[in-house]
């Protein structure tokens, strides 16, 4: 999948808007969002959020998660645990990419970005860990692992080394199948 | 103002507030958002499946019809709501071209395999991987290729290997690559590694594995592909 439609689909998630505007209740198909009414929190889809801050007609409010404090915690956590922690949000990253590009109310926007940074790379350093393990590990019988369950881990990191992990994979195994056939019919 | 159609495969009124989604026998009610949500599941599923899942057309035109009411009704409406309608016409269009446009690559990719399948399926139950649409493709492209293959080798080449050895030219998918899904609904006893032990799958887990085990998991919703 294209990283881009990774964002496509990360911005139907909602987010809290403060609109200038007032407006009646739209029937999305998507679902029914409004009543608009001028500086009254609305809950919308992030793609309609982005496009009516370009068009300076309202201001986003910053979800809870992307705060420098929280960041901090969130930080510490991934830093002790060996395994993935719950991530601050299934779309973390492509969120927290699309905001503090589209809008200057974030308070501290580069300690911010800097933190949520942080911790991609902690996850993505863990989990390229994780995939040597996985084809290092000997199941006992020096079969290669064909069954591996990972948890909190979101869409946009699999998606970065999705497609180089299982071409491998499929080599490692197809390289690994033929090499006992070959065992099996010369010994 | 109100997205509103009723859909069934037979026949089709447009009145009141729910997007029925039809299935042969059985007529799911569905409301315009859940059928929003199915397309956008299947569409991901697609793109990281490596064969053709089973076609998901009616959810397509369904949508697409709604896409056509809510167009219709833009000269009632304010200016400020065509837009904000027209961009989420923009992005539910740009989901299904990408849905129809991942499957014909499929399709032009593994066109006598997809052919092959349909065929043995005659006459059984269950949903077809090709929609009429997508079966009448496959076969005019099936067609085109060999005919391009005899016309410009095939034909000046001596008797023996004047023709297309069919078990030897189809280009078969690998099924049994790899990818990662997340469980929809816990299953229990699923073997999902032949040569291990059937495992317990739970809500909300993601899996690696290889794609022939979960295949008919995907087919009945219980797993989506991530």
């Amino acid at each position: 999948m294209d990283p881009s439609q990774v964002e496509f689909i990360a911005e139907k998630d909602t987010v809290s808007i403060l609109p200038n505007f007032t407006e009646d209740k739209l029937y999305l198909i998507s679902g029914d969002v409004g009543p608009f009414q001028p500086q009254v929190p609305v809950v919308v889809p992030l793609w309609l959020a982005v496009n009516l801050r370009q068009r300076q007609k309202c201001r986003i409010v910053t979800p809870d998660w992307l705060d420098v404090d929280k960041l901090k915690e969130k930080k510490a956590e991934e830093l002790e645990s060996n395994l993935f922690t719950t991530p601050l949000h299934p779309h973390y990253m492509e969120i927290s990419n699309i905001i503090l590009g589209n809008s200057r109310d974030v308070t501290n926007a580069d300690e911010v970005r800097t933190l949520v940074k942080d911790i991609w790379d902690i996850r993505a350093a863990k989990l390229r860990k994780s995939v040597n393990d996985m084809i290092h590990h000997d199941a006992g019988s020096g079969q290669l692992l064909a069954h591996v369950q990972i948890s909190n881990i979101t869409t946009l990191e699999i998606n970065t080394m999705r497609k180089f992990f299982t071409a491998s994979l499929d080599h490692l195994h197809n390289l690994r199948n033929h090499a006992e056939i070959c065992l099996r019919k010369y010994t | 103002l109100s997205s509103s159609l009723e859909y069934c495969p037979s026949n089709f009124i447009s009145s009141g507030i729910n997007a029925e989604y039809g299935d042969d026998d059985q007529c799911e009610q569905l409301t315009a958002a859940e059928v929003l949500q199915r397309l956008e599941e299947s569409w991901i599923n697609e793109r990281v499946s490596p064969y053709l899942q089973e076609s998901q057309q009616e959810l397509v035109d369904c949508l697409l019809e709604q896409c056509e009411s809510v167009e219709s009704n833009f000269s009632r409406a304010s200016s400020f709501a065509v837009g904000i309608h027209q961009l989420e016409i923009q992005r539910i269009k740009y989901m299904s071209t990408d849905y129809l446009r991942t499957r014909l690559h499929k399709i032009e990719k593994h066109a006598e395999y997809a052919l092959e399948e349909q065929k043995d399926q005659d006459g059984e139950e269950g949903v077809l991987k090709l929609s009429p649409a997508e079966f009448v493709y496959a076969r005019e492209h099936f067609r085109n290729l060999q005919l391009h293959l005899k016309e410009t080798a095939l034909k000046h080449m001596p008797s023996p290997f004047n023709n297309l050895d069919k078990k030897k030219s189809i280009t078969a998918p690998n099924l049994n690559s790899f990818i990662f899904f997340k469980v929809k609904e816990d299953t229990n006893n699923v073997l999902i590694d032949p040569r291990g032990d059937p495992v317990d799958l739970s809500r909300d887990e993601i899996h690696i594995s290889k794609f022939l085990p979960i295949a008919t998991l995907l087919n009945e919703r219980k797993i989506n592909l991530v």
